[in-house]
């Protein structure tokens, strides 16, 4: 925890409620930059030691969700078909060629634009959820070959969502917890902040600290995480399913369906206080007074490319320039040098985006980047020119609070806030007294952008006086670059890059591993 | 007959052990850890209601995925263990020294210990005759480390033959799937903990039984977990617990010093010894909600005192010296009224700038 965040925590505990986190909002909500309809909201809940769902809620927010559960958990094949029901659900929101007439219009040469589509999820621990289906349906052979199919599909949808979660930036897979940890500053420890529940109590309840403090806490008592609370499991579960499975191997049908819907009702009320407090979460954000961040947009135009060429082109087995061939990866781990160099330098560029983006419109991350002397604040003392046949380079001269940190060098890129087209390269810099460093840069992009009255001609002398403050502009296409030229063999160290790993600890059951033939391909 | 063998399961300290580890600077933890008493009974005693329960779906999952390991000799963990490269090929045989209630073959855990000792010995004598793994070996910490025995079952040791001498592998086993980088970090450090209590356990008992230079411990260890949806092992081969076996080195002294300052409780589950846990210091932090039926009340009593640790750990280290409350009327506009009230001030007012928020 940096001193900057300690200080927002004590403020928020010194007002007795969250705080907002910035001054604008940084995820696209519902009804803002997002329809309802593109949000799907998911939630489950699994048996005490099971990897696989019990149950699942699912729906668009503001609806009545659908909820479909299986009495026993342990029984693969009723788990599979649970989750076989799931799966058009969550295909069909994924625009999968097969089951929505959008996704399957595109082609490898024509991408329609399409609106983005969002996956919440309350916290975590559902996000793992997606993992583990991920890995048990990765290459399933139980079943019919219609379900082998069907299973095999969402496996590699919840594959991508749960690797796109992890990726700086994404708007795809949002965890409801971390998007309201990001939004506000709760007046808690980092450990109490993984509970929705605690989290919305603190957001929706009015009246004074220790009426929210009390809502808080009550609402942390109620388990959100996909494990249930073991005393709810130990006391009316596990006698309900005790009494289903003697029902089962007695074949008698009347206490099958009994005991089935018990279970079901049970599960029922667990799923849907999980799904309604994500919903809640959305709401509340649709709430907040605070605009979106213009950099949101950009960020979702990042998310709807990273979901055509890390999940429709894949589906479509379209072959990609910058993201390589169409090949379903491996749930456990990137084994092909280049596939994983390729994901690590576009994680790269993402991080990049979204921390040179956001902070264009947000003065309090502006704030934050010059107080840790990223980035510069200060005033324009003079503006001058040089001709060298007809180019025309121009210099500014920037003085600074020389009190602040500094951690920018000679050589680094910067731009104005709000216009990322310009740029300068710091050439110079002084320290001319205690109270100022002085900056030379010379503007080598955009210097004759004219859009008065916010811009002006980097070479106009009315730019003198006025206060400028310069962060580092997004460098995301080096990255993205590498990520290109990463796949190419033609190039000297592609022996290392494209070298199939081999080796005891390199071998993964075939049922998780990637299909090394198909990354060859290429 | 079941509650006798569920109070010699009792007898294995390992999680006493590592609740203490949890928060060793907690006094009621320490009394709790020592003297095996209950934390939920404790909260119970206070009129509150535990929160740490365990599933029984859970427990059964963990003992069918043990039965899985060690069914026929425990052919299914030997051969992943062969595969993973810790035993040597064509490696067999097992020495089940496992509670009867675990599916095991020992009545109780002196008779787990006392067959544990000989097979040392006896693999120090003829290694080719001895099995290659052992399921619950038993060891005992001498020096009062526990109350009144500190007990250890370790879930499994592979025994391979080294270049002059047996050497011992530990491992830990979880139910918990292995989902390759992404496997839950905290599980993850807790099974390298255990696995790290075993390996120094093992050192004493080695040392004890005067095998020292007879057979060679390793300092790397391996995690059993599942693969995700199934019930089939994933090994989890080379953990290096060089560290977590001087962590628990270093805790069994501490403890030990502890133990002895303790007021003597004979009766655990006498309203005495709940007394002697609600009497002792308590010292909160924010990990104590992943493992201490008792952190709400705890938290509270925090809150009362104006501990910086019911905003996190790291506002401790913010603070400092100085409590919630103070930080709260320094941020008001309260004029410091000392040296490390001014130094903090200092640095609420610079980041209050740096963020914008002055």
């Amino acid at each position: 925890m940096t001193s900057e965040q300690a200080v927002r925590r004590l403020l928020a505990f010194s007002a007795g409620k969250p705080l907002p986190h910035g001054t604008t909002l940084r995820v696209p909500t519902p009804n803002r930059s997002l329809g309802p309809k593109d949000v799907l909201v998911v939630a489950f809940v699994r048996m005490g030691g099971e990897s696989s769902p019990w149950g699942i809620a699912f729906g668009q927010p503001g609806r009545t969700p659908k909820v479909l559960t299986v009495p026993e958990a342990r029984t693969r094949d009723d788990v599979a078909d649970m989750i076989a029901s799931f799966a058009p659900v969550l295909l069909t929101h994924l625009r999968h060629p097969k089951f929505d007439s959008a996704g399957a219009v595109i082609t490898e040469e024509k991408r329609p634009d399409m609106p983005l589509r969002q996956l919440w999820l309350p916290n975590r621990s559902h996000l793992d959820m997606l993992h583990y289906l991920a890995y048990t349906y990765h290459r399933t052979r139980y079943g019919t070959p219609e379900r082998q199919e069907l299973l095999q599909s969402l496996a590699r949808a919840c594959g991508w969502l749960f690797r796109e979660a992890h990726r700086p930036g994404q708007m795809v897979t949002m965890i409801a917890t971390d998007v309201l940890s990001e939004a506000y500053t709760f007046p808690t420890d980092d450990i109490r902040q993984g509970h929705l529940g605690f989290l919305v109590a603190w957001l929706t309840t009015r009246g004074r600290q220790a009426v929210r403090v009390k809502a808080a806490d009550k609402a942390e008592g109620l388990s959100m995480s996909t494990n249930l609370d073991p005393i709810f499991e130990n006391t009316g579960l596990a006698k309900a399913v005790d009494a289903f499975n003697e029902a089962r191997s007695n074949e008698d049908v009347e206490s099958i369906k009994r005991w089935t819907q018990r279970i079901h009702k049970s599960l029922n009320g667990e799923l849907k206080r999980r799904w309604e407090l994500t919903d809640s979460a959305i709401t509340a954000l649709e709430h907040d007074r605070r605009r979106e961040n213009y950099g949101v947009k950009r960020l979702i135009k990042a998310s709807q490319d990273e979901y055509y060429r890390q999940y429709l082109r894949i589906e479509h087995k379209f072959e990609d320039i910058e993201d390589g061939p169409p090949f379903t990866p491996s749930p456990e781990t990137d084994r092909h040098p280049a596939a994983a160099g390729s994901r690590y330098y576009v994680h790269l560029s993402s991080d990049e985006l979204q921390n040179q983006l956001l902070v264009h419109d947000d003065p309090e991350m502006q704030a934050e980047l010059i107080a840790t002397g990223k980035a510069l604040d200060g005033e324009i003392v003079d503006v001058s020119t040089r001709t060298e046949g007809r180019k025309e380079h121009v210099f500014w001269k920037i003085h600074t609070n020389g009190h602040l940190p500094l951690r920018l060098r000679e050589g680094a890129l910067l731009c104005p806030v709000g216009n990322e087209r310009r740029q300068g390269e710091i050439l110079q810099i002084d320290q001319l007294n205690a109270q100022t460093n002085r900056f030379v840069l010379q503007i080598i992009k955009g210097k004759t952008l004219h859009e008065p009255p916010k811009l002006i001609r980097a070479n106009d002398r009315a730019l003198l006086g006025s206060r400028v403050i310069l962060v580092p502009p997004p460098m995301d296409g080096i990255a993205r670059r590498k990520s290109r030229s990463i796949w190419n063999r033609k190039v000297p160290g592609s022996w290392l890059t494209h070298s199939t790993p081999r080796g005891p600890n390199t071998s993964l059951p075939d049922a998780i591993s990637e299909d090394f033939n198909e990354i060859k391909s290429r | 007959m079941v509650k006798r063998q569920k109070d010699e399961a009792r007898r294995d300290t390992r999680r006493r052990f590592e609740q203490w580890v949890q928060n060793p600077r907690c006094e009621a933890n320490t009394v709790s850890a020592v003297h095996g008493i209950q934390m939920a009974a404790v909260v119970k005693h206070e009129g509150g209601r535990p929160t740490m329960g365990q599933s029984q779906f859970a427990i059964a999952r963990g003992h069918q995925f043990e039965r899985t390991l060690f069914k026929r000799d425990a052919t299914v963990l030997i051969n992943a263990l062969i595969k993973s490269g810790i035993l040597p090929t064509g490696s067999s045989g097992l020495a089940d020294y496992r509670l009867r209630i675990h599916g095991g073959r020992c009545k109780t855990l002196d008779e787990a210990r006392t067959q544990t000792a000989s097979l040392l010995k006896s693999a120090v004598e003829n290694i080719a005759r001895t099995p290659a793994v052992i399921a619950g070996a038993t060891v005992s910490i001498p020096g009062g480390v526990m109350l009144p025995e500190a007990l250890l079952v370790i879930d499994a040791i592979a025994i391979r033959p080294g270049a002059d001498k047996p050497e011992l592998i530990v491992g830990e086993i979880k139910t918990y799937p292995d989902r390759g980088g992404h496997t839950d970090t905290r599980q993850l450090s807790t099974a390298r903990a255990q696995a790290g209590v075993y390996v120094h356990a093992l050192q004493l008992v080695v040392k004890d039984l005067e095998l020292t230079e007879a057979v060679a411990i390793q300092q790397k260890g391996f995690l059993v977990l599942s693969r995700p949806g199934s019930n089939q092992p994933s090994i989890r081969a080379g953990e290096d617990l060089h560290y977590q076996t001087e962590r628990a080195r270093t805790g069994f002294q501490l403890l030990r010093d502890a133990a002895e300052k303790l007021p003597q409780i004979k009766d655990q589950s006498a309203e005495s010894s709940l007394e002697a846990v609600c009497k002792a210091e308590v010292f909160y932090q924010e990990t104590c909600l992943s493992f201490c039926d008792r952190a709400s009340v705890c938290r509270q009593r925090s809150t009362e005192n104006g501990e910086g640790s019911v905003l996190g750990n790291d506002m401790v280290r913010f603070l400092g010296a100085t409590s919630l409350h103070r930080a709260v009327q320094l941020l008001d506009g309260a004029t410091p009224t000392s040296e490390t009230e001014r130094d903090l001030l200092r640095r609420i007012t610079d980041a209050r700038q740096r963020i914008g928020l002055s």
